[in-house]
């Protein structure tokens, strides 16, 4: 009977756990947590008034910040066609897929390196976004200049519901490879428009670039390009074929909608939570970094 | 060199913070129930290894550490806001009320079996602050009953019956859990 509970315990522990605000994490990463001596103060008010000092040091660091994440990042990816790619970037996603590809047999589900399928790869600038499927787990591999690759999953129960990563598949990759850039998740969701379908957003932060968001998902056959509108407003060009889209981009602004470009015209669908049709009876996954695959605590926006 | 040596000390403990935020992060929400609180308490624990850090990234495991501050530092607050409580409410709120808050309810039919687990988070929050914890690193953290005590202070005993209570209570509180399965007709 206690075994009954103890089950129950740890699938809703994992389902709340998961509700942690997406924004915390990263802002935990970003305060500065060094030890003020003593002798720093007076340094500080001499060189300026307490409260204009304070700001211009905060707004130095959060501009170079900024300013250095990501660089040569490109809303518009090197080809939006999964058929499109050049020779430069069939190298890009063969070196990708040498780093990533030995990760794959950890993620959960994924055991052995076989059987995982190259679904395309997203470039944009010096960065390469490959994502892989096996059955119905999906993983990406991210990679760029200054950070070991990143490595994340997305897992879709077999019925057509979902539960995706949290946080745990990520620090994973710190496990038995010295990662020189870890990356912690700070949320995922799933979301669903009309020929964009499972969409698997997944936002997360390293300490090299700050924080960015990858997605992956399904899409109709009759789309020819996808654009997706984040909530900032800003738009981006995701690489479709095969019926998939892949896109990233830096910060942890949501997309709130696609616009579909098909032989008939541009639509545009707003993109919302997905409502997973099964209930998921099976306790949580212990991921290999300590963190817990389990359903989305909330598949509303 | 010692510039080097602090360079690395510093890289060190940055890269502690990227890989163990998140996971005290959950332990913490799910320890005080409340985003806001668990986010400072998580602060509070990274500033106290900030200071120590030289000596804690020596050790065998520095999250299991930072954990054990978190849990204390949780446990000290509750002690702290439950003796606030009782001086305004005259003893009205005993050591171990849950918190004024517990966090957003999950919207119904989200996913699979929503009330149940609701239930059992409702019922976690009624569980005095100890007990909250030991379920939590226990189910949450999948800590073994000997690292909950070394996380706890105390021994390993303590721990199981603690657990056990604490099971009970939540029987107690969601009876329908206390029932055995159906058995399905094949």
């Amino acid at each position: 009977m206690n075994d009954q509970l103890e089950a129950e315990l740890r699938a809703a522990f994992a389902v709340r756990a998961a509700e942690v605000p997406p924004g915390a994490v990263e802002r935990l990463c970003r305060i500065d947590y060094r030890p003020r001596t003593g002798r720093r103060w007076p340094l500080t008010v001499s060189m300026a008034g307490v409260a204009s000092g304070t700001a211009a040091v905060v707004s130095v660091v959060m501009l170079g910040g900024s300013q250095a994440a990501f660089a040569g990042w490109s809303p518009t990816p090197a080809a939006a066609d999964l058929q499109g790619a050049t020779q430069d970037m069939t190298q890009a996603a063969a070196a990708v897929q040498a780093d990533c590809q030995p990760r794959l047999s950890s993620v959960p589900g994924g055991a052995g390196q076989g059987g995982w399928t190259e679904v395309g790869s997203d470039v944009r600038g010096p960065y390469t976004m490959t994502v892989y499927e096996k059955g119905s787990i999906l993983a990406s591999c991210f990679t760029g200049p200054s950070f070991t690759e990143v490595q994340a999953q997305s897992l879709r129960s077999a019925d057509g519901g979902m539960a995706v990563s949290v946080g745990g598949g990520i620090e994973a990759s710190s496990g038995a490879t010295p990662a020189r850039s870890t990356a912690v998740s700070a949320g995922e969701r799933l979301l669903s428009g009309g020929a964009v379908d499972e969409l698997a957003v997944s936002h997360l932060w390293q300490s090299a670039n700050g924080s960015f968001t990858l997605v992956e998902g399904r899409l109709a056959p009759s789309a020819q390009a996808v654009t997706l509108v984040l909530s900032d407003g800003q738009d981006v060009t995701a690489t479709t074929g095969d019926g998939w889209l892949i896109a990233w981009w830096p910060g942890s602004q949501d997309v709130t909608a696609a616009r579909i470009t098909t032989a008939g015209g541009t639509t545009t669908e707003a993109l919302t939570g997905a409502t997973p049709p099964a209930p998921d009876t099976s306790a949580p996954v212990r991921l290999p970094g300590g963190g817990t695959s389990v359903p989305p605590a909330s598949a509303t926006p | 060199m010692a510039g080097l040596r602090r360079d690395r000390r510093r890289a060190g403990f940055e890269r502690f913070v990227a890989e163990s935020s998140a996971s005290l992060l959950r332990t913490a929400y799910l320890v005080t129930g409340d985003p806001g609180q668990a986010e400072d308490l998580v602060q509070e624990t990274l500033l106290s290894i900030a200071r120590r850090w030289p000596r804690v990234a020596t050790m065998d495991s520095p999250r299991a550490y930072a954990r054990r501050i978190l849990v204390n530092l949780a446990l000290d607050g509750s002690r702290r806001r439950s003796r606030q409580r009782a001086e305004l409410e005259r003893g009205a709120s005993p050591d171990g009320a849950p918190p004024l808050w517990w966090g957003p309810d999950p919207p119904a039919g989200a996913f699979g079996r929503a009330d149940d687990r609701l239930d059992l988070i409702r019922a976690l929050a009624e569980l005095a602050p100890r007990q909250r914890a030991v379920l939590v690193l226990r189910f949450l953290d999948d800590l073994s009953e000997a690292e909950v005590a070394s996380t706890l202070g105390c021994s390993v005993g303590t721990v199981k019956s603690t657990t056990a209570r604490a099971l009970a209570k939540m029987r107690g509180l969601v009876p329908n859990r206390s029932r055995p399965e159906p058995a399905h007709d094949v």
